[in-house]
């Protein structure tokens, strides 16, 4: 079920990993450059196949393969690919560990996983450093059509692990690949981490299907650094989120400012910009039109349950400056009263989301996973929408009290429910405040005794710093509503009241 | 606002990304993606305008430097 596609007549270059998803075998140029990583020779794909070979070689030898996760804990990005195509070459279920500095340690995951094996080091010959792991007591096999098992942020509590299909990947790689012109302007630049499901699949695996040329800057911390080995590695194609594409412009328009421009080799002449995580807003839109004036712009709407795109929109669209999305290639939308009763268009509801790229699970969560995927397969987003009479969606927010904070998705209420359990605590209420940079912040409210807010200070502490409330105040009595509820516009209006001083 | 008011906002901003270092002249280790987010919290709390060839290490190398950066945006 899970093996090789086995083809009449295979390809003569077949790029291993990638092999182990796509029908055709995964074709590739040997000649074609792959990779352009900071301080190494950029990588052919003939070197990337021979090196994701031999890497794949020493973990079968260990013992790798399907219904087992491997994880790789490689923070740099050339490594990274290297292993994580050796993982599905290997057929096992590939697991991205953060191992930047400063991140939660990676441990606990790959434990939970039931990960044996954990790629620490890979270098681009193939060389790998593996740690071994404990089997836990009782090690279940892993679904063995699982290719991807992919962390959340844990919105709402503990990170949960979804588990992404080969042929959902597969699926949602050539659906992207169908609308985003990758293929026509083959020199990509990767910006953010690949642990990261949208620069993992989304822009890296897509890319390596497209035969595309990688430029790898994850590394690379400083906007301005980043542009200019863009310009010198003439990247055609840039994919991030709106902060960073913002930043990136700017520092394109700077160097405009100073007479610099795409014939000076100081900017790169790109052919499209993409966002995805939120859409871009009229100014950033505006800001990368001037700084990439050739470049086409695309808003992207995805989660990691759906592979991860689900949507897009370009700029020739009508409605792409109203938000409007369009279900990419395989996936229909539907949006439901929360209770599966279907409505109609222009009716906000919570949106569904049907096709071949939605997960197969959440690990060891099956009522999560009963949450989410309804009994006929309609994956539930957690996101509020409509669809317009031609089909095209507009997301207008959770629908599950989750926040997106510097990027990453908070759930209000299981921050809150983690300061309740401060032994002075009696209540706590978390509410979120719209902020220009970070997209969100929390503020929270305890009511209890001396020393509750020192507590729930404490006991934030455990939280990531995204899900941090910013301020924890405490409060004789919570302001309640009549029936007794925490009166939450009233905490809104304390929380406004008390944050720091803003520019007017 | 004061060096001490200043370096006590800076490390309010940067808690939504890391854990911050107890010591000003520390690496920061801001990953790219939180130092253009950080950038546009400067820019929303003070009121200045980051240029792009500001995010160097000088800047936001580490908290000490950041005050210095931030003092000197804000008294112009």
């Amino acid at each position: 079920m899970n093996s090789a596609p086995i083809l009449a007549t295979p390809p003569a270059h077949s790029l291993p990993g990638l092999r182990r998803l796509f029908a055709d075998g995964a074709p590739y140029h040997p000649q074609a450059c792959a990779l352009v990583c900071a301080n190494a020779e950029p990588i052919t794909y003939a070197a990337l196949a021979a090196a994701v070979e031999k890497a794949a070689q020493t973990l079968a030898g260990l013992g790798a393969g399907p219904s087992g996760a491997v994880g790789v804990a490689e923070s740099e990005p050339c490594g990274f690919l290297v292993a994580a195509l050796a993982v599905l070459e290997c057929g096992a279920a590939l697991l991205p560990l953060d191992a930047r500095p400063g991140a939660p340690a990676w441990e606990p995951l790959a434990t939970r996983s039931r990960a044996r094996i954990v790629i620490t080091e890979a270098e681009p010959d193939g060389a790998l450093s593996v740690a071994f792991l404990e089997p836990a007591p009782s090690w279940t096999p892993l679904d063995p059509r699982c290719g991807l098992l992919l962390f959340t942020s844990g919105s709402s509590g503990a990170p949960k692990g979804v588990l992404l299909g080969r042929a959902g990947l597969a699926a949602n790689i050539d659906a992207i690949l169908g609308y985003l012109p990758v293929r026509a302007a083959p020199r990509t630049a990767i910006v953010l981490p690949l642990i990261y499901g949208y620069a993992l699949v989304g822009q890296a695996l897509a890319g390596l299907r497209a035969g595309a040329t990688l430029s790898l800057l994850s590394e690379v911390r400083f906007p301005a650094q980043q542009l200019e080995a863009m310009a010198r590695d003439g990247v055609q194609g840039l994919s991030s989120v709106p902060v960073s594409l913002r930043l990136l412009a700017r520092a394109a328009l700077e160097l405009r400012a100073e007479g610099q421009d795409e014939s000076t080799g100081a900017i790169p002449k790109l052919a499209y910009a993409a966002s995805a995580g939120a859409p871009l807003d009229a100014a950033t839109c505006d800001l990368l039109r001037r700084a990439f004036p050739q470049a086409r712009l695309f808003n992207q709407y995805g989660l990691t349950e759906a592979s991860p795109r689900v949507a897009y929109c370009s700029d020739d669209h009508p409605r792409f400056a109203e938000g409007a999305l369009l279900p990419i290639a395989g996936v229909t939308l539907a949006i439901d009263d929360g209770l599966g009763h279907p409505l109609p268009a222009g009716q906000e509801g919570h949106l569904l989301v049907r096709g071949r790229s939605t997960m197969l699970g959440y690990l060891d969560d099956e009522p999560a996973t009963q949450r989410a995927l309804r009994p006929d397969g309609a994956l539930v987003t957690g996101d509020l929408g409509h669809l317009d009479e031609g089909g095209c969606l507009f997301v207008s927010g959770r629908a599950d009290g989750v926040v997106k904070v510097a990027g990453e998705r908070v759930g209000v209420e299981g921050v809150a429910e983690l300061l309740r359990g401060a032994p002075a605590v009696r209540d706590a209420v978390v509410v979120a405040l719209p902020d220009e940079a970070l997209g969100a912040r929390l503020f929270g409210f305890v009511e209890g005794d001396a020393g509750a807010a020192d507590q729930a200070r404490l006991a934030a502490r455990q939280l990531s710093p995204a899900k941090r409330p910013a301020q924890i105040t405490q409060l004789e009595k919570l302001p309640r509503t009549s029936n007794g509820k925490a009166d939450l516009a009233a905490l809104r209006e304390l929380a406004q009241r008390g944050r720091p001083g803003r520019r007017g | 606002m004061s060096a001490g008011e200043l370096e006590a906002t800076l490390r309010e901003i940067l808690a939504a990304h890391l854990e911050v270092p107890a010591g000003a002249e520390a690496p920061l280790d801001l990953p790219s993606l939180s130092l253009v987010v950080v950038a546009e919290e400067l820019e929303a709390r003070f009121g200045f305008v980051v240029a792009a060839r500001e995010l160097v290490a000088a800047n936001f190398g580490s908290l000490a430097a950041l005050v210095g950066y931030c003092g000197r945006k804000t008294a112009r």
